[in-house]
């Protein structure tokens, strides 16, 4: 007796056949296309199996973002900045205490006051056994400031101020050339790493943003992109600058750089011992990372300004009243503390305590309905005043909780939320009343803030902000190259400001990593970098 | 018959994929945020000249009917163009790098999905409301009903964490990767005939694989265990009992073929879910594929790439339908292929 199939004619043999037949056809359909959209994306093919000594040895990182590009020219992310800052060194560095130090730089000097000359550091190696000189320091300066003609124009140009040139004196002597006075130049440098010329020019542009070669602790292994960034010690290292001791190679085997864009992802894997550091832990977990067996929380203050903006250019906060109306309205105090449970810390300013000339004069905040209420009627808003509060989604709890305390002073805010850059844009097109955003300022000078916002022609100034006496002091005080004298003015800048009020409920949040305990020598830094090149792994038992 | 119904079909691939390219891209320049706006975002100060200059670059300044002839015109020979957010790459190698992990992951899935509910499904039917049927039917409530991104975290937890039984995330020991041959990992190691390596990916399938298995291993079972119940009424499975067959033989090969011709249209229809549902895992599990490519890039606005996977999504679905079409033909005499 045959199976119920074959009443239709169908064997069993037939109707295997066909399933088969149906399968393929779903297996081979997006097989065959992928097969056509391969073409050339066979490089991945490189893809191997990494030594056992170092899959072992190595520390593994579990990043909050991903990275489109390695490329240390190419992108304004904190998280590719801190991956490469292991594989390419740069002229100067900070240690954990945010202290400059010499690194591919043996010293500088000032010639003039527009001319700095540095001396580099002799028998340093890059990855590949090249020798590192004064042209690849040139050629590494020229690409950003796009004087090298036919590469596309770096996004990090504007970190470098008004630097116009480079000069290659000898082999182990430049000169970088500025425009006026720029005295926090080597400031700056911190945030550029040193490429290979040679190297460059061999592989291309994009060659290089998938495999850059530098001088640093470690050398790139492999990048499988939204998956890993793979990189090994490289033995031949110079050690570093002599002032963060000790010089020598690194000490672990490797690192393995993981985006786990997920926060819940990065505690479970930390706590299951599946990475040994993680990155950007949300302030509500922090208490809970500190009851793990095997791991602890190492925090940093933060260098990112969180504020509320307000347009000083449109109604109605083109009237100072209600400008000060709304700082009486509302104090960051309680609702940090209450939202990010003590991990940040209201300010009274745009600046964070650890940015030099930091103005510590200036009144904490304090809420006072009564007296915001008294100056809306003052400025003609007796029935209370109804606003639009913009932000976008991370920041969309805290705004609502702004608007909520705010409703006791009679201003109606409402929330709305934007994805990130559409608002940037937005704001930068000084297109938005009120809105809750943030800038970060990891040089802590004031120069990457306070300008960059305030000055009349600052690129984003939200806020339709135009002070003639800011804008002089803030171009004497970038341009003085006596320190004193350019604490002197931003200090009394940030009192105009706060006189000003473009911008109020200031506050900044700690950097918090969850480190496993096998971990020792790394600390949270405040500028969110992940040097590595001390840090070593106990052995496990 | 089969020849002609395949390549019919396969025919009208094309201008269902015209449609939601035409479609996505729409709803993509509707939406706020543009590519160059996200290019520039951080990117200090910015001249109008170098905004203009960049979408020229691009074609973004050309007008849209212009910008979709051209996206369809080289899409067509295969040529997706450069990302707009991976550096210096095309579209065609970013999704060529993503595609094998996300296949391999879905192929898992559907696999485990089907080895969990037929079965369930059958045994469930044999006694309906037994003490069996009574913890499946509950189980399945849950499958359906809880959130993958909940699930994802909740497997986490308990396999990777409490029981340390699982990895959390990745897709294999590094020191074991096989050499590249389909992408698969699986494939690859049983390819190079690596055994440790094969159990490494299978280890690290097993999360994300259940956690997107089980809303539609939920449903298949269901379907399963309610047409059984009907099936296992009727008079020929009567008769097949009367005259003596083992149980195993009235259960396997006469019930449940005939059980299944129901359910091939809902694994059909689940596995397309599948593909949707592999946006979330995969975010949760950090899992390099292309859902988690899909969300990134439409963040990042980056129209060819979220053009591409689309388009990928759309086959498979659109093959997903044809060969449940084709097994339901194959397992049910009376329907005919035209």
């Amino acid at each position: 007796m045959r199976g119920v199939g074959s009443r239709g004619g169908h064997t069993r043999r037939d109707f295997l056949k066909r399933s088969v037949g149906a399968l393929a056809v779903v297996g081979a359909g997006p097989s065959l296309l992928t097969g056509l959209l391969a073409g050339c994306g066979r490089r991945q093919a490189g893809q191997r199996a990494l030594r056992a000594d170092l899959v072992r040895g190595a520390l593994s990182v579990a990043l909050d973002a991903d990275v489109q590009t390695l490329d240390p020219a190419m992108h304004r992310s904190r998280t590719v900045e801190a991956v490469v800052r292991n594989v390419c060194d740069g002229l100067v560095a900070r240690d954990a205490e945010m202290r400059y130090v010499p690194q591919l730089a043996e010293s500088w000097e000032l010639e003039g006051d527009t001319r700095w000359v540095f001396r580099l550091r002799k028998g340093v190696t890059f990855h590949d056994g090249s020798a590192f000189t004064a042209d690849d320091v040139k050629f590494t300066i020229d690409r950003i400031i796009g004087a090298i003609p036919g590469l596309p124009p770096s996004p990090r140009k504007d970190l470098l101020g008004p630097v116009t040139g480079t000069e290659v004196l000898d082999a182990h002597t430049v000169a970088i050339i500025t425009d006026g006075p720029y005295p926090i130049l080597h400031k700056k440098l911190v945030f550029q790493e040193i490429c290979p010329r040679a190297y460059f020019e061999e592989v291309g542009p994009d060659e290089f943003a998938r495999k850059p070669i530098g001088t640093g602790p470690f050398r790139l292994v492999e990048w499988i992109a939204g998956e890993r960034i793979v990189v090994e010690r490289f033995d031949e290292y110079y050690g570093g600058s002599p002032e963060v001791p000790p010089v020598e190679p690194a000490k672990l085997a490797g690192v393995i750089f993981r985006p786990l864009e997920e926060a819940a992802t990065r505690l479970v894997s930390l706590e299951a011992q599946e990475v040994d550091v993680a990155v950007n832990v949300p302030s509500d977990q922090a208490d809970r990372v500190d009851t793990f067996p095997t791991a602890h929380l190492s925090v940093a203050q933060g260098t990112r300004t969180h504020f509320v903006g307000l347009n000083c250019a449109r109604k109605p906060f083109s009237d100072r009243r209600v400008r000060e109306a709304m700082r009486h309205a509302v104090d960051p105090k309680p609702i940090v503390e209450q939202f990010l449970l003590g991990r940040a810390r209201a300010l009274p300013g745009m600046l964070v305590p650890m940015a030099f000339s930091y103005d510590e004069s200036l009144p904490e905040p304090r809420q006072d309905p009564g007296r915001a209420r008294a100056l809306l009627r003052q400025a003609g808003y007796a029935d209370g005043l109804e606003v639009t509060l913009d932000c976008e989604a991370t920041d969309k709890r805290m705004a609502e909780a702004i608007a909520g305390v705010m409703a006791g002073a009679g201003v109606r805010a409402e929330v709305r939320v934007w994805k990130k850059d559409n608002l940037l844009n937005q704001l930068r097109r000084q297109e938005r009343d009120m809105f809750l955003t943030s800038w970060g300022n990891s040089s802590l000078d004031p120069s990457g803030i306070l300008p960059v916002l305030f000055r009349s022609d600052g690129y984003s100034n939200f806020f339709g902000y135009r002070n003639g006496t800011v804008d002089r002091l803030l171009e004497e005080a970038d341009r003085a190259m006596d320190p004193e004298v350019r604490a002197r003015k931003y200090v009394e800048v940030q009192r105009i400001l706060h006189a000003d009020i473009p911008t109020c409920f200031h506050f900044a949040q700690e950097e918090l990593y969850g480190v496993s305990d096998r971990v020792s020598n790394f600390r949270a830094r405040p500028d969110g970098m992940l040097p590595m090149h001390d840090v070593s792994l106990a052995d496990e038992a | 018959m089969w020849g002609r119904f395949v390549g019919h079909r396969l025919l009208q691939l094309i201008p269902v994929l015209i449609g939601v390219s035409f479609i996505v891209f729409l709803t993509m320049h509707l939406t706020p945020g543009d590519p160059i706006e996200h290019m520039l975002g951080q990117a200090g100060r910015i001249t109008q000249a170098q905004i203009d200059e960049l979408r020229s670059h691009y074609g973004l300044d050309r007008p849209l009917l212009v910008q979709y002839g051209l996206f369809l015109g080289n899409a067509a020979v295969g040529d997706f163009g450069p990302s707009y957010s991976h550096q210096g790459r095309s579209v065609s190698q970013v999704v060529a790098e993503r595609f094998p992990a996300t296949l391999e992951l879905t192929l898992f899935a559907f696999a485990l999905g089907i080895m969990l509910a037929i079965p369930a499904g059958v045994v469930a039917s044999l006694r309906p409301h037994g003490r069996f049927d009574r913890t499946a039917t509950v189980t399945a409530l849950l499958g359906i009903s809880m959130p993958g991104f909940w699930l994802g975290i909740m497997l986490m937890i308990v396999f990777g964490l409490r029981l340390q039984w699982l990895p959390i995330s990745g897709r294999i020991d590094l020191a074991l990767v096989p050499q590249y041959v389909t992408g698969l990992h699986t494939v690859d190691s049983l390819l190079a005939g690596d055994g440790a390596a094969f159990w490494s990916a299978l280890k690290h399938l097993a999360l994300p694989g259940l956690a997107m298995a089980a809303p539609m291993a939920a449903m298949v079972m269901r379907m399963v265990r309610s047409s059984m119940i009907g099936v296992l009424g009727q008079d020929y499975v009567q008769f097949a009992r009367a005259k003596g067959l083992p149980e195993r033989d009235v259960i396997g090969k006469h019930a449940l073929r005939n059980a299944l011709i129901p359910t091939v249209n809902i694994v059909a229809l689940q596995t397309g879910l599948l593909l949707s549902g592999n946006m979330i895992i995969e975010t949760v599990f950090q899992y390099p594929g292309l859902g988690k490519l899909a969300v990134d890039a439409i963040a990042a606005a980056d129209y060819p790439l979220v053009q591409a996977v689309v388009l990928i999504y759309a086959v498979s679905y659109v093959l997903l339908n044809l060969a449940a079409d084709v097994l339901h033909a194959a397992l049910d005499p009376r329907v005919r292929l035209a």
